[in-house]
């Protein structure tokens, strides 16, 4: 069985399900999809998730230093006798649907709407509060569909950091699709760290921001068999502010595909990106930042910043920046580059006595480090360079420059 | 010390440098004068292993081995150091961590253990004493949004923790104010001494007012036209590189 008809077995919701039979699973065909190809993961049946592994010592998750009350999900199921309940935080497991990711937007947004597990959090207004969505991927008899949904509504003035970690990685798919609702002078921080390398990872982020509030994402993938994200961020109102930041870095075949859009509605409105990819082997990575400012959002203002190292021949990086600037008092800046190490960089390391591949090891911790010491939290930059050392080349290079 | 032969050397297929010969002597201050494009940054940067610049002809033997034999960090390890004309900006990687590694590389090379960090950190200290620089300096990334004295400054504190054998200052007086000169002048002389020897390569006469040179030399069109004592700088103070070259 295909996972086309495998996930269409998975429905509970008709009306998604026969938009899934419809569509299909994206293909290089679509202009979104082109530099991904599905084809192993076509080829994979994934069953429901049943979850009903035991699930023990979830503090092996926790990021030292970062402290913030736990929710878990386990194979795309929320699990509420593994999640701390929080003051000001309200579950509800049958919400009205806000439908702001599109059903027919692809096949993966298809299929997860027809899966129905959809969950929403309501912040407390006023709020402030740290929280650590843990995704786990366990191994069932065979690979499964993990498909949370999840409805994030922030209340005026409320601020939430939140840690999303994707973790286990037993083979499975997981596809998500959260969305994020900021009330006025709302702020969420949120970090993805990826972590679950054996997983097919596809997620899809919708973010509205009201006035004077503020979305800030940073996606942390240290490589993975297919990790794919795509954030969407409609600046409603103005003085609304939306950073997003990455930082990929693959080996082996490993593909990491990131999609971004901006849409700079109102005027006053600011938006920053920065991403940063790494590419050895045969890894692939991808970053596909649109910037939309409409006509009547004057005095917007957006910046993006695209930076790229290649460091093997086989290794393919695919940069594509889009701005659509329909308004005519902005301040815009773009910029995106793909290169090996400088070669002047390595020449002064070198003329301070530093050996070759112990400064090429340096220099490549470097170019990651510019994303990894911009984390607002210290912990989890601590937590990024650490892994960082893990997938890098020269880990004692790299243990002993962030000691 | 340094013994330089007939060196010929080219970027692409541009010859530079068209026959230098030069020997400088253990505790010598050598300075190499001239015109812009006349081949001195070139000089020091192939005495320091520069992979832009291929040597076609001659040699430089180093402490009796042969330089071009060695990659560029090994000439460092051996005691060569080059204060850049223009120090490279590293995002990414704080100045404390390069001051540290570069020490280590050379202590390794030297058949000794790593410094214990207590120690290391009593003796940066000192240095940035006598740069005149505060801690802070120590902790960002390498010349990331220094001020061009500050660079300079960086590279002399580098050169005092280093300690050479052999230092190759290229242009480290341009872009400095008459203080800054003064500070990077005393940390040069803070460290002449008999077994260490100096190539300062410049254009003007502002840093030979600090440092004293026992041997000038006047670089143009890749050769070494003109050699004397302290003298000859002042002459071309007075005339300039084209009265002088003329009179050569």
């Amino acid at each position: 069985m295909s996972a086309l008809q495998s996930l269409q077995g998975l429905a509970k919701n008709a009306s998604a399900a026969a938009t899934l039979a419809d569509i299909g699973l994206p293909t290089p065909r679509l202009e979104g999809w082109k530099y991904l190809s599905l084809r192993t993961l076509e080829n994979t049946e994934f069953a429901a998730p049943q979850a009903r592994a035991a699930i023990t010592a979830l503090g092996e998750y926790d990021v030292p230093g970062f402290q913030a009350a736990r929710l878990v999900w386990v194979n795309g199921q929320f699990q509420p006798k593994l999640s701390d309940s929080v003051d000001g935080v309200f579950v509800s497991e049958s919400p009205t649907d806000w439908d702001r990711v599109p059903v027919n937007r692809d096949g993966f947004c298809a299929a997860n709407a027809a899966a129905g597990n959809l969950i929403q959090f309501s912040i407390a207004p006023g709020l402030s509060l740290p929280l650590h969505c843990l995704f786990l991927s366990v191994a069932e008899d065979a690979p499964v569909a993990a498909q949370p949904r999840i409805q994030w509504k922030i209340a005026a003035n409320a601020q939430v950091t939140l840690l999303e970690q994707h973790a286990g990685g037993a083979g499975n798919l997981v596809n998500s699709v959260q969305s994020f609702d900021l009330a006025r002078d709302a702020g969420v921080t949120r970090y993805k760290l990826m972590s679950a390398k054996g997983d097919y990872n596809t997620a899809q982020t919708r973010a509205d921001v009201d006035a004077n509030a503020r979305f800030e994402n940073h996606v942390l993938d240290l490589g993975g068999k297919l990790h794919r994200d795509e954030i969407q961020v409609a600046l409603n109102a103005e003085h609304a502010f939306t950073r997003l930041n990455g930082l990929s870095c693959v080996n082996g075949r490993e593909v990491s595909d990131s999609h971004t859009r901006i849409e700079h509605r109102v005027p006053n409105t600011t938006s920053a990106q920065h991403y940063r990819g790494i590419a050895d082997g045969r890894g692939k990575s991808v970053f596909n930042g649109v910037v939309v400012i409409e006509k009547d959002a004057q005095k917007s203002a957006t910046e993006q910043k695209n930076a790229n190292l290649l460091l093997s021949d086989k290794a393919e990086i695919n940069p594509k920046p889009e701005l659509q600037i329909h308004a005519d008092d902005v301040t815009a800046s773009h910029g995106s580059t793909v290169g090996n190490l400088d070669p002047a960089q390595l020449f002064y390391l070198r003329q301070r006595g530093i050996g070759l591949a112990e400064a090429r090891a340096l220099l490549t911790f470097a170019f990651a480090e510019q994303i990894a010491e911009a984390l607002p939290s210290e912990a989890l930059a601590r937590a990024v360079e650490k892994r960082l050392a893990t997938v890098l080349p020269a880990v004692e290079v790299i243990g002993d420059v962030i000691e | 010390m340094l013994e330089i032969t007939n060196l010929h050397a080219r970027v692409g297929d541009k010859p530079i440098l068209k026959g230098i010969n030069l020997s400088v002597g253990a505790g010598e201050v050598h300075a190499i004068m001239g015109p812009n494009g006349s081949g001195k940054s070139t000089l020091s940067s192939v005495l320091a292993g520069h992979g832009d610049y291929e040597v076609t002809d001659g040699s430089i033997i180093y402490q009796g081995q042969d330089l071009l034999d060695l990659e560029p960090e090994e000439r460092a390890r051996a005691g060569v150091f080059l204060s850049f004309q223009y120090p490279v900006e590293v995002p990414g990687v704080k100045n404390i961590y390069l001051l540290k590694s570069a020490l280590n590389a050379k202590r390794a090379h030297m058949g000794l253990d790593e410094i214990n960090p207590v120690e290391f950190l009593k003796l940066v200290r000192e240095k940035l004493t006598l740069m005149k620089m505060d801690e802070s300096f120590l902790h960002r990334n390498i010349n990331q949004g220094f001020s061009g004295g500050e660079k300079k400054r960086n590279e002399i504190l580098q050169m005092q923790l280093l300690e050479p054998t052999l230092a190759l200052l290229d242009e480290t007086d341009s872009g400095l104010d008459v203080d800054a000169l003064r500070i990077v002048g005393d940390g040069i002389n803070h460290l002449r001494a008999p077994e260490r020897s100096f190539v300062m390569v410049t254009h003007y006469q502002r840093l030979l007012d600090h440092v004293k040179p026992d041997r000038v030399h006047v670089l143009a069109d890749g050769q070494i036209k003109a050699s004397g004592d302290f003298s000859l700088a002042m002459q071309l103070e007075k005339e300039g590189y084209e009265g002088l070259l003329q009179n050569a």
